[in-house]
């Protein structure tokens, strides 16, 4: 716990005392822009003119409920991802990595100190996200229940899963910008953030269930919209904790084997 | 002016060596454009067209967003590649170089922005050939209008890419610039919504951007949306924000050198 607490404040005070600006302005722009240009399509061009396969696919959720809780959970799980995932790496190229590796501390604490560090950061664009929405017209009166903070929640856990393998790969290819990059486009294209996801083909559908965001994005809107409980999506629920299973498992495995060739083959 | 070719020409070479090691980065350049295309495109899927503005159905809503994304990507690529460069260079201890060589600054700073000109062509070759094959819009009429095209984009992006590197000079904090700039530019722009709907707030907003005005004489050319229109009002103004741009840089980079002169060394980080 202290290990956490203390990564927590080290990872704080450098970005507090390196990039303070960025730190605020430049996730609140992007939160709020996410929303904005669904609203402008939405009222300005398209005048409302939704068509009813969409209510349909979207079990009738209204059109800017529907995008803002998407881009949401994107949200969170873009910068969970991207923090976690580049941990390890941005060590590496400030230099700090190898002590990491030869202090007695372990990588579990480690990482759940980045993750608090970064979800209370992720918390922030996530709120900018559902306040500018809800200015847009989203409905979201059922946010604040149990089963909608559960639901992100475990959102957040499969997210940072993920991110534990990502980060074994990015210190693997030593590579950030290509990795994330594409898993960030990919994801957002095919997890149903932004429309239903049976707009696209088939075989694309299926491949968008291997990313844990695609069933948190449907357990969230079924909570936050239908105003189902948690409990009634049991089906959903053991997708995201199958998935973030085998992500831990995977990342633990490769992230442990990296490790033993680690400081060789970079330090010498 | 062969010195100043030779400085941008340098850069240029120096930024390629630098980012494009592997295969690996060609591939994602053409698998990032596709997908956020395709996700732009999707995300018009639970409309139904009503004609407004002249996109009455599928094929020229494409041509319309293919145009927008093209464009939008040259800028994007400028900034993101100014962006990363200057914190690569930061972190590696060369940035300093900026103001400790006797070569001009500003040829410098745009060939740190033309880095990513390769990226451009390649960008602009793929469009074309979707275009070409999907939507019709592009035949042996306004052939002629291609390279004009890739030159209005590439230098209009420079100026803009060289005005963020100036920026980018100042702190490494100044990442956020890109943030404020970066994503309403695709809002306002109209890379993807006609600025023609937008209330009259946003349309003075979008007259900041030079992408506006390069995307209208695009989709002017290209008889994509607005037919009846005169193009003269848009070039001066693309003329107009560019210059104000270069003025910009040129302060900025004669600011920041005497703002590092006076804080202590010229070396960063």
């Amino acid at each position: 716990m202290r290990l956490a607490w203390s990564t927590y404040r080290r990872i704080r005070i450098g970005i507090w005392r390196a990039v303070p600006w960025s730190f605020m302005v430049s996730r609140i722009t992007t939160g709020i822009i996410q929303i904005v240009i669904p609203y402008f399509i939405y009222t300005f061009f398209m005048e409302e003119n939704v068509t009813d396969t969409f209510y349909r696919y979207a079990g009738g959720a209204d059109y800017m409920t529907y995008v803002v809780l998407g881009s949401a959970l994107n949200v969170l799980a873009v910068s969970t991802l991207m923090n976690i995932g580049r941990a390890l790496i941005t060590e590496l190229r400030e230099g700090t990595l190898e002590m990491i590796l030869l202090s007695p501390s372990s990588r579990g604490p480690y990482f759940a100190g980045c993750l608090m560090e970064q979800t209370t950061r992720a918390l922030l664009e996530f709120g900018t996200v559902l306040v500018v929405g809800a200015c847009c017209g989203a409905r979201l009166d059922r946010i604040f229940t149990v089963s909608s903070l559960a639901a992100v929640a475990l959102a957040v856990f499969s997210f940072f899963c993920m991110g534990l393998l990502l980060s074994g790969v990015m210190l693997y290819t030593r590579d950030t910008y290509i990795t994330q990059n594409t898993l960030f486009v990919s994801m957002s294209l095919v997890c149903g953030i932004a429309f239903p996801i049976q707009y696209l083909p088939r075989w694309v559908q299926c491949l968008a269930q291997i990313f844990p965001l695609t069933p948190a994005v449907t357990l969230f809107r079924n909570v936050v919209t239908a105003g189902q409980s948690i409990l009634e999506n049991q089906q959903l629920i053991w997708q995201v904790l199958l998935l973030s299973a085998g992500y831990l498992a995977a990342g633990y495995i490769w992230n442990r084997k990296q490790e033993r060739s680690l400081l060789e083959s970079i330090f010498g | 002016m062969r010195n100043i070719a030779r400085i941008m020409k340098a850069e240029i070479i120096k930024q390629q060596q630098y980012d494009y090691h592997s295969y690996f980065v060609w591939f994602s350049l053409l698998i990032w454009p596709v997908l956020g295309f395709l996700e732009v495109y999707y995300t018009y899927k639970p409309f139904a067209f009503t004609g407004y503005l002249g996109i009455e159905d599928g094929g020229d809503l494409l041509a319309f967003l293919g145009t927008g994304y093209m464009a939008y990507t040259c800028f994007w690529s400028m900034v993101q590649n100014a962006w990363s460069m200057s914190l690569q260079e930061r972190r590696d201890g060369t940035l300093e170089m900026a103001f400790l060589t006797p070569a001009n600054r500003l040829a410098m700073n745009y060939g740190k922005a033309l880095g990513a000109l390769i990226q451009e062509v390649w960008m602009f070759g793929c469009f074309c050939l979707f275009v070409l094959f999907y939507t019709h819009t592009l035949n042996w009429k306004n052939l002629w209008a291609l390279p004009l095209f890739l030159v209005l984009l590439l230098f209009s992006s420079m100026v803009w890419g060289g005005m963020l590197n100036a920026v980018f000079l100042y702190s490494r904090d100044a990442s956020m610039i890109m943030d404020v700039f970066d994503a309403p530019m695709i809002l306002f722009a109209g890379t993807r919504i006609p600025v023609q709907c937008f209330p009259l707030w946003a349309k003075v907003i979008s007259l900041l951007f030079p992408l506006t005005y390069c995307l209208n004489i695009i989709r002017f050319i290209l008889g994509i949306q607005s037919r009846a229109h005169n193009i003269l009002p848009d070039l001066a103004g693309l003329f107009l924000c560019l210059a104000v741009m270069a003025g910009i840089t040129v302060f900025l980079i004669w600011r920041v050198e005497k703002h590092n002169r006076e804080t202590g060394e010229l070396q960063f980080f």
